[in-house]
């Protein structure tokens, strides 16, 4: 896909999400809406494929969402390639349904793994990447965490082990939109220097705007080198919907009707 | 026991290739892989979290892992990791903790496995194996490798006496009849086994007949055998190092609080406490009422 395509599935997507969102009540929106773009570029630009991730087979690249509370716009896009059925979606997180607000790998397709407690996602990544080097396969492995998760001890205890196995088939990206559930990730527990710290735990790093896919397909173009690779992906979280963009009480918020009216005329939906 | 457990590994390894140990900075197991096989050996340091999610992650990969490393630092520390990403998620992942019980008896009780099987028998899926005997060790580890899905090996280190004079024979779920008996039964696991079974050879020498059931498989347990016995000999005793709360001792309790048999139950174990005092695995034992003395003094009671 081009660009322009690439950006008109991400507009697309974003709607969905708020529509979804609206018509369930269930989901984490504004995380979900920040990793828009990283998400669309790795399930449509080519690193991710969609068909043999169905598949058995072993040797295919994979994809660990480490932050599974964003997880409806995996939802969506599996839906959008007809591997989540249209009736699933809007039974999100129903009795009657197979999706939750956090993604279980035993129950709906194309799911990876199943994540939603923090850190646990890199070292699940970090075990596909090693099996692929230990049965001599060249795909490649891409896992997206939030800023906040990285708080958790075990991402570190994670990116030791990356840095030290030289796990070059392993991208990292941190969807960095700056806030966690309660407020600020600054003014939670400071993180940065984030860039410096993924470093000094030997990866290659880079920093790019993660809502501009052009910036994203680029990184991902280039050829790895002989360390893992961590993305720091400066990110808006609620991105693309004003009255949500870097409001942190929308972390865990639904829009009720009036807003709903609201957000779908800015919205053009 | 942990030698015959390192050796059944090297064999294993070298007869598939889809095994891979996954280690946490032990010298033994870390000699045990030549240039030969080194490759099947994956060092991942003393970071318990990353080492139980990363061999879930190579399980998905068709991978058998086996994670080898200590008890508490397993159970206690990664106690979420087993639980989301092997149990949860099904991964075929054979973690074996070695150092159950108050093995490291000179360490004191961050060392200690006194716990862990209340911690993961509460876990949905996960298999639990407890071999009392070098012979065990040997048939448990390799057997572990063939069954699917999360397995936990509670592995005693030192420990190399025998239980089984003749065969072994390990089936999952069926508790070994150590000793026959029919005035009490005591229902025991791990390399305690051998010092009840001293207890009751002294008991028989006063006339008590027991009956040792050994529970080679803690989970799934063989209720079956149990209930019986408590039904034939109307009294119980559970002999664990362990604590008495959750443990073995609870599983029997459990079993036999849900049926209509007249049995007295009681637990030996550490009772709502850590583990005190340091010296050889014998004395730690005798110091936390669980010498073969104390065994047999609960026997004639």
């Amino acid at each position: 896909m081009q660009i322009y395509e690439l950006e008109k599935k991400a507009l697309d997507l974003r709607k969905k999400i708020m529509e979804v969102g609206y018509l369930t009540q269930s989901g984490h929106l504004s995380s979900a809406l920040s990793c828009v773009e990283l998400m669309v570029t790795l399930y449509y630009g080519g690193f991710l494929d969609i068909k043999r991730s169905m598949q058995t087979n072993f040797d295919r690249n994979r994809f660990v969402l480490s932050k599974g509370h964003a997880c409806i716009i995996q939802y969506l896009i599996l839906n959008d390639y007809g591997i989540i059925d249209d009736n699933e979606i809007l039974k999100l997180c129903r009795p009657n349904g197979i999706l939750g607000a956090h993604p279980d790998c035993l129950k709906v397709p194309g799911i990876e793994a199943t994540t939603g407690a923090l850190g646990h996602g890199l070292s699940l990544a970090i075990g596909y990447a090693l099996g692929a080097k230990y049965n001599e396969q060249n795909h490649h492995i891409y896992t997206i965490l939030g800023d906040g998760e990285c708080e958790e001890g075990s991402v570190w205890e994670a990116a030791l082990c990356a840095g030290h196995h030289k796990l070059n088939n392993l991208t990292v990206i941190i969807d960095y939109n700056k806030l966690q559930a309660s407020d600020y990730t600054a003014n939670i527990t400071t993180i940065e220097p984030l860039k410096d710290k993924w470093a000094c735990f030997g990866f290659e790093t880079f920093e790019i705007n993660g809502n501009r896919i052009e910036e994203i397909t680029e990184i991902l173009q280039r050829p790895v080198c002989d360390k893992p690779r961590a993305i720091i992906a400066h990110t808006i979280k609620g991105k693309g919907v004003s009255m949500i963009e870097n409001q942190n009480y929308w972390h865990g918020r639904k829009p009720n009707k009036e807003e709903w009216l609201l957000i779908k005329d800015q919205m053009g939906i | 026991m942990v030698n015959a457990c390192l050796e059944t590994l090297s064999e294993l390894v070298a007869e598939d290739r889809k095994i891979v140990v996954l280690g946490s900075d032990a010298m033994n197991i870390r000699e045990r892989f030549s240039p030969v096989n080194k490759r099947q050996y994956i060092e991942m340091g003393i970071a318990e979290s990353n080492l139980i999610a990363a061999a879930a992650g190579m399980a998905a990969c068709g991978i058998i892992p086996y994670v080898y490393a200590v008890s508490p630092f397993l159970v206690y520390r990664a106690n979420e990791f087993i639980r989301d990403d092997v149990c949860l998620q099904k991964r075929n992942v054979k973690i074996i903790g070695y150092s159950a019980g108050m093995d490291y008896c000179t360490s004191g009780p961050t060392h200690h496995a006194t716990e862990d099987i209340a911690m993961l028998r509460v876990l949905p899926d996960l298999t639990i194996l407890s071999p009392g005997s070098v012979k065990e060790v040997r048939e448990i580890i390799k057997n572990a490798a063939y069954m699917e899905g999360p397995v936990y090996i509670r592995l005693n280190r030192e420990s190399n006496r025998e239980i089984h004079p003749g065969e072994y024979q390990f089936e999952i779920g069926k508790a070994q009849l150590m000793r026959e008996g029919n005035d009490l039964t005591v229902v025991t696991t791990g390399s305690i086994t051998y010092d009840v079974l001293q207890a009751a050879e002294q008991a028989q020498k006063r006339n008590i007949e027991v009956r040792v059931l050994h529970m080679d498989t803690i989970k799934p347990l063989d209720t079956k055998t149990i209930l019986k016995a408590a039904e034939e000999t109307g009294k119980i005793i559970t002999v664990e190092e362990h604590s008495i709360i959750g443990g073995l001792g609870s599983a029997v309790a459990e079993i036999l609080a849900e049926t209509n048999i007249n049995a007295r139950l009681v637990r030996m174990g550490l009772n709502d406490t850590f583990a005190t005092g340091y010296g050889n695995h014998d004395e730690i034992k005798s110091m936390n009422g669980l010498a073969v003395e104390d065994i047999l003094r609960k026997m004639l009671e």
